[in-house]
């Protein structure tokens, strides 16, 4: 009996023992599927590289569908690099999972971020890789991108280029065109009329604009483009120099706009409720008048769809005329190549897969599924479709005299994107102009101490 | 004689040896690294230093306004535990233990929200909310109350009792086993020799059952009042904490402040202060309830 008792305690702590080492081990291998399918034992040399990649593609979209047939085709290359994928469609869960992996530095190999400042904590702890010398070394890879695009991928005070963009955009403002006719309307150019076809259509008892605030970007853009469009880009720089304050009265001007939109139910009812994805289906539905989105809405959203052709697309219309042609647009997902704990190897494999995701090929097939604006020349081909409302954007976009991203992608605090867009919420929810600038300066200070 | 005490001593620890190892690696050390980052600055990158600030983290959280109002939601959340939840689980406890037809299914019933799990019955929950379409909105429009509609998980502080209800719905069946497991404890014949003196209905509740089960009130308590403190799951499901922080817990906050906002040095802070306050509260309880015997 004693002998089993010591057996039974024996066992017990080496299963113990080796349970914890199978689970230290479990870490440096993956078993998650690629997205040829293939178990990826594949390469030149016999030996075989595996990246992991991150990005928020997962969604059954032509985009995102041919961005995972393009990985796909690129694993079944004879490189010797295996790629995984890890794809959340999701914004905030797909940057939730992106921060824990910086903590616990297991981080995908290459991933997809906006850029700007969200991405200066992880530059200043040296985990991005400078991708300069790549880009010089291979020229047309680097002309290929249009130079304004490289913005949101170069800091200040850090020599080099971190990321390379993926995706471009410009938020424009969509309108239906059943609805303006109905109402005698025109589509807005200036700020006064676009609040007074809001009138006109609350009068008739149709809802101007439907947001879902319940994704904090969205009231973030609206608010990007009042302020491009009453202080033009000079705006953005001097809020991020802080030469303009976050409770000065040009900002408190842009919050009143918006205190005062949603009093009178010109973003639509229970916007709380409502994520993006539900504002898309009400504009679509036919009974909402407007709807500002950024350009890939045309390919995610209204290609092949009989909606298509009773929409428009405008300019967002401007407060001061002077900011007419300043718009809210750039580089959007931009990749990064992490170099925590990456071996050479590794980090070689990153930028072939970059050449490759970025390559003239690769966003000439895109176009031929999912037309948009891109932010790299390449060769359009026969098979893509027409498209008169990109071709209205691209108009936008080509008499577009200065750009930004996100108003707080410039600022030197790196949360200052998710402060703005949680305090802006607060209007949806009564808060006063007065309110959400209060907020935002409690981070303000709260940083600058 | 030394040998066995040395043999018995090695059984002993090669016995203990799995629960240290795991509280050890789960417990102790999680705990230890909490309480080294709360003193830290740190930006949530593996690898980049941790500055050493001191005390600034605790003093940021105290004046913070955000962490009152968690803590004053997490207030909310006991309230609704003992007010709601207690009364509830004990009712229905001593249904399911009392001799009626149909005990058998309604303890099925009663607990079938705890197997469903948290997310499901919050999207289920958060579905029967919803302004426009919610089955609790349109009850309210078809009964000719369309004043009393509400935004229910969008409106400030409704919104945390919003969630608060959905939560005791849903525990009220986990609760319940706790306090059947005291009941059935009692013996038959304290009720019989009460009858026999007259004592029947709401009396031998209020004079056996409830006496009886102080027990299971005392592990309720204790169970309700950390559990409130770290509530995440339901809430997060639910709201997320929103809109604009309205509906935050203390352990959405210290999410928020990690992952959000980056500032793992203050999110530790609040991690130690919910700690110390958990053991601090238990400790309270205890002595409450020592006290009373």
């Amino acid at each position: 009996m004693k002998k089993m008792r010591k057996m039974a305690a024996i066992l017990l702590a080496g299963m113990m023992v080796l349970s914890m080492t199978a689970c230290q081990g479990s870490g440096g291998s993956t078993d998650d599927t690629d997205a040829s399918g293939s178990s990826g034992d594949t390469g030149k040399s016999g030996k075989n590289v595996e990246i992991s990649v991150s990005t928020r593609y997962a969604s059954d979209n032509p985009d995102e569908t041919y961005y995972r047939d393009m990985v796909g085709k690129f694993n079944e290359m004879d490189n010797g690099i295996h790629v995984t994928l890890d794809n959340i469609a999701t914004e905030s869960d797909y940057l939730d999972k992106l921060r824990t992996s910086f903590a616990n530095g297991d981080t995908p190999n290459v991933f997809i971020e906006y850029g700007g400042s969200r991405c200066y904590d992880y530059l200043e702890s040296d985990a991005l890789l400078d991708l300069s010398t790549y880009l010089n070394e291979d020229k047309e890879w680097y002309d290929s991108f249009y130079d304004s695009m490289w913005g949101q991928s170069v800091y200040d005070g850090y020599d080099g280029i971190y990321g390379v963009p993926f995706k471009s955009y410009m938020v424009v403002l969509y309108y239906n065109k059943d609805l303006f006719e109905a109402q005698n309307l025109t589509p807005p150019t200036t700020y006064e009329e676009f609040l007074s076809c809001c009138e006109t259509f609350s009068a008739a008892g149709i809802t101007p604009l439907q947001v879902g605030e319940k994704d904090v970007y969205r009231f973030g853009h609206f608010n990007n483009c009042l302020v491009i469009k009453s202080m033009g880009v000079d705006g953005v720089d001097k809020l991020a120099s802080r030469e303009i304050a976050y409770d000065g009265q040009e900002m408190m001007n842009t919050y009143q706009i918006m205190a005062d939109m949603v009093s009178k139910g010109y973003f639509g009812n229970d916007i709380l409720d409502m994520d993006a994805t539900a504002e898309n289906s009400a504009f679509e539905s036919g009974n909402v008048a407007m709807h500002y989105d950024g350009s890939w809405y045309v390919a995610n959203n209204l290609m092949g769809k009989d909606f298509y052709d009773h929409v428009g697309v405008i300019n967002f219309p401007y407060i001061d005329k002077a900011y007419e042609n300043h718009n809210q647009g750039g580089s959007s997902d931009i990749w990064f190549i992490s170099k925590l704990d990456k071996s050479e190897e590794e980090i070689a494999a990153s930028v072939e897969f970059l050449k490759y995701i970025t390559s003239n090929d690769y966003f000439a097939g895109n176009n031929e599924v999912a037309s948009a604006i891109y932010p790299a020349e390449f060769t359009v081909t026969d098979a893509t479709p027409e498209n008169p409302l990109l071709e209205d954007i691209n108009k936008i976009v080509a008499a577009t005299t200065d750009m930004r991203t996100d108003v707080q992608n410039y600022d030197a605090d790196s949360s200052m994107l998710d402060t703005v867009r949680n305090s802006l919420q607060g209007l949806a929810m009564g808060n006063s102009a007065a309110e959400c600038a209060a907020q935002i300066m409690e981070e303000v200070n709260a940083f600058e101490e | 004689m030394r040998a066995k005490k040395r043999k018995d001593l090695i059984i002993i620890v090669m016995f203990l040896l799995p629960a240290i190892v795991i509280f050890a690696c789960f417990i102790a050390y999680p705990v230890g690294d909490t309480i080294f980052l709360s003193f830290r600055k740190w930006k949530g990158i593996y690898g980049a230093s941790r500055e050493w600030v001191g005390i600034s983290n605790f003093t940021k959280v105290l004046a913070d306004k955000d962490f009152w109002k968690s803590l004053l939601n997490s207030f909310y959340f006991m309230i609704g535990g003992f007010v709601i939840l207690m009364p509830l689980s004990f009712g229905l406890a001593l249904i399911i233990t009392s001799k009626i037809k149909g005990a058998k299914l309604m303890k099925t019933a009663y607990f079938m929200p705890v197997m469903l799990g948290t997310t499901a019955v919050a999207l289920m929950w958060v579905y029967i909310l919803n302004p426009s379409y919610g089955a609790v909105n349109e009850i309210l429009r078809f009964v000719g109350l369309d004043k009393v509609t509400k935004d229910w998980l969008s409106t400030p502080t409704l919104n945390i009792w919003c969630v608060i209800l959905v939560n005791e719905w849903m525990f009220a069946g986990y609760n319940m086993l706790i306090f059947a497991a005291g009941l059935v404890s009692i013996p038959g014949d304290l009720y019989e020799a009460a009858q026999l003196d007259g004592c029947t209905g709401w009396k031998k509740i209020r004079y056996i059952s409830i006496p009886l089960s102080k027990e299971s009130f005392k592990i309720f308590s204790i169970l309700c009042v950390t559990g409130c403190l770290k509530a995440f799951d339901i809430v997060w499901a639910m709201t997320k904490g929103g809109p604009n922080r309205s509906s935050e817990m203390p352990a959405t906050l210290l999410y928020n402040e990690a992952f959000t906002y980056k500032n793992f040095g203050k999110s530790s802070a609040i991690g130690v202060i919910l700690l110390v306050l958990g053991i601090v509260l238990s400790l309270g309880m205890n002595q409450i309830f020592r006290r009373k015997e």
